[in-house]
């Protein structure tokens, strides 16, 4: 029988607060992101956009600037850059297209390691939850995307209510609203979708390929559907048309005018097929993260069973 | 079940992973000290460490590491540390930088982080590798970074799966004097490993376990000793073998008596351990035989191992 001198104490030191934990994770991601110069060159790239659109919304509130650029030019008084609805979601469906991009650089590399080097026992056996660890890489993504679709616009929507007044920027609150949800709506999706994909494809270059395929081969059959069957509910796979439909509900602009404009995007000589429903084009959104998040917690898991 | 806050408990346990079978009907009670699992590949080991650890649920039963479920992992995480027996890293980290992070995640402010991390680092003495990146470590130096993890939060409850896999001798001798040195400090240190002279070097208690299933536990020598349908041996070394060989012989309790090769020693077996040391003393002092050594040659962890579960790893207790 061993005797025990009992001459080890456990910490019981004060310890940081449980609710930011799943932070630390994001926060190595980050730094392992931008380790990347693919990524790091990539994400500068991102912002140019919404700068130029910056600068034009700045420049025509101050054509005394132009004026002394192009010196002989006349400007006329009009607003040269209409800071509406329609600028905005003109805006948010370029900077969401390059997120796409961003997501397939960044996403696959987010889960998919940890599940080659089998380190997520490391994660579990330590007061870190599934719903931490899934919280921590899905926030990696949200702030990355976000911080190039979301937050330029609404820079853009301050901007514009620091140059045009209190009064628009009460009368244009809504827009503030939509951009906002918008792009949460659009980051999210993507995050989970591109998590999923990372969780269930080790293999990176697939897991990026996966990203593209879950967004364009449905729109594909979609497409198919609508013109064999002279419908429009095929476009409720068409990742572009659903989100499209869900920025037009949030941004007030016309069902079917807004659809027929990403319809003609999409597919410029097809036919325009019947809108759908902006419900719908929620209740797709809201089904393919439910369905991610499905496959995330199938794969997520604290060890592995070796059949 | 009540709440046991100085022993692990497993009460009436079984994982089943669909079909298959991890673990069944385990009943265990784990004390301080040094506690090793032993069992062929395959027979549940990994799946019990995971239990212990909250990694994964029982299907049937319940455990308590020292009072606490897993189902509170703030109180549990705190008191246990796992080093697991696969490498389990994330890509491009240091050992540094493994430590600190899995320090924070347990709720250490940055600047405890970066002490705790390098008394953990000096304790498994990988100092001057702490920077250098876990995918360029030797299989060595990543179990004892593993170690280092495993301790550096300072908890109660150790558990480690295969710690000694890949070690050379040096680092394998360190660990296990580590092992012990916690140990004697009242840590529950958990071991599962193959290597059975060094399990029986510094073991308290034993686990051993076939198929899903604990075949024996506890005090190797006591798990000897209820092992009647094998008789227990003792090895006499001694100035005349034969005649201790002879009245051994009248015996009934003795089954087996074989004088050894160079003549300087008989293997005595008995079905009664204690008859056999009663015999022996009464032979040396009526004889007044010059004795050299007594030594038991099957109360090891080897011998009951391969009494218990064989070498096709099949409990036949």
């Amino acid at each position: 029988m061993a005797v025990h001198r009992r001459g080890y104490h456990q910490y019981d030191g004060p310890r940081t607060p449980e609710r930011w934990r799943f932070w630390i994770l994001a926060r190595y991601a980050f730094r392992r992101v931008f380790r990347l110069r693919l990524v790091a060159i990539f994400y500068v790239i991102c912002f140019i956009p919404a700068l130029i659109a910056s600068s034009a919304v700045y420049l025509s509130h101050n054509v005394d600037v132009l004026a002394s650029l192009f010196q002989g030019e006349r400007f006329s008084d009009a607003e040269l850059v209409p800071v509406t609805a329609e600028f905005f979601l003109f805006l948010m469906t370029f900077q969401a297209s390059l997120s796409v991009f961003l997501t397939a650089l960044v996403g696959p590399g987010l889960v998919s390691p940890d599940l080659t080097n089998n380190a997520l026992p490391l994660y579990f056996s330590r007061p870190f939850s599934r719903v931490e660890y899934v919280l921590g890489k899905f926030s990696v993504l949200f702030v990355l995307l976000w911080l190039v679709t979301g937050a330029p616009m609404l820079f853009i929507y301050l901007l514009k209510s620091s140059l045009a007044g209190w009064s628009w920027f009460v009368d244009n609150l809504h827009l503030a609203f939509a951009i906002v949800l918008g792009s949460a709506v659009w980051v999210s999706l993507l995050s989970l979708v591109a998590l999923a994909s990372s969780a269930w494809l080790r293999w990176r270059p697939a897991a990026a390929g996966m990203l593209f395929a879950l967004l364009f081969f449905p729109t594909g059959f979609g497409q198919a559907a609508n013109e064999i069957m002279r419908t429009g509910w095929g476009s409720l796979l068409n990742a572009i048309v659903v989100i499209g439909t869900v920025w037009n509900s949030l941004f007030y602009i016309d069902d079917a005018d807004g659809y027929a404009r990403a319809a003609r995007a999409l597919n410029p000589m097809g036919r325009v097929a019947d809108p759908i429903p902006a419900w719908t084009a929620w209740l797709v959104v809201g089904t393919v993260c439910a369905v991610s998040l499905l496959m995330i917690n199938r794969k997520i898991r604290a060890h592995e069973v070796v059949r | 079940m009540t709440a046991e806050p100085n022993r692990i408990v497993f009460t009436d346990v079984s994982k089943f992973y669909g079909e298959v079978l991890g673990v069944n009907k385990i009943n265990l009670k784990i004390g301080p000290g040094i506690t090793s699992l032993v069992g062929p590949n395959g027979s549940g080991k990994t799946t019990l460490m995971n239990l212990m650890t909250g990694l994964i649920r029982p299907t049937r039963g319940e455990i308590e590491v020292l009072g606490t479920r897993t189902d509170a992992p703030e109180t549990f995480y705190s008191m246990v540390g796992y080093c697991t027996q696969f490498d389990t890293f994330p890509k491009g980290v240091t050992g540094f930088g493994l430590i600190y992070s899995v320090l924070r995640l347990h709720g250490r402010t940055r600047r405890e982080a970066e002490e705790q991390a390098w008394q953990a680092i000096e304790q498994v003495h990988m100092t001057d590798a702490a920077h250098r990146r876990v995918a360029a470590y030797s299989k060595g130096m990543r179990q004892r970074i593993k170690l280092a993890l495993a301790v550096a939060h300072h908890p109660t409850v150790l558990v480690l799966d295969e710690p000694l896999n890949g070690l050379d001798p040096m680092a394998r001798a360190e660990s296990i004097a580590l092992f012990e040195k916690l140990a004697e400090e009242g840590l529950f240190v958990i071991i599962s490993s193959h290597i059975l002279h060094e399990v029986d070097l510094m073991s308290d208690c034993v686990v051993m376990m076939s198929n899903g299933y604990v075949v024996a536990e506890g005090d190797i020598q006591e798990v000897r000793e209820e092992m009647s349908e094998h008789p227990i041996g003792i090895r006499v070394r001694c100035d005349r073998p034969a005649l201790l060989a002879s009245r051994a012989f009248s015996e009934n309790h003795v089954v087996e008596v074989r004088i050894e090769d160079d003549g300087a020693g008989v293997l005595l077996r008995s079905r009664s351990v204690d008859q056999l040391y009663a015999l022996v003393n009464r032979v040396v002092l009526e004889e007044a035989l010059k004795i050299e050594g007594v030594t038991p040659v099957d109360e090891d962890v080897h011998s009951v191992y391969s009494y218990l579960i064989g070498s096709n790893g099949a409990g036949r207790l």
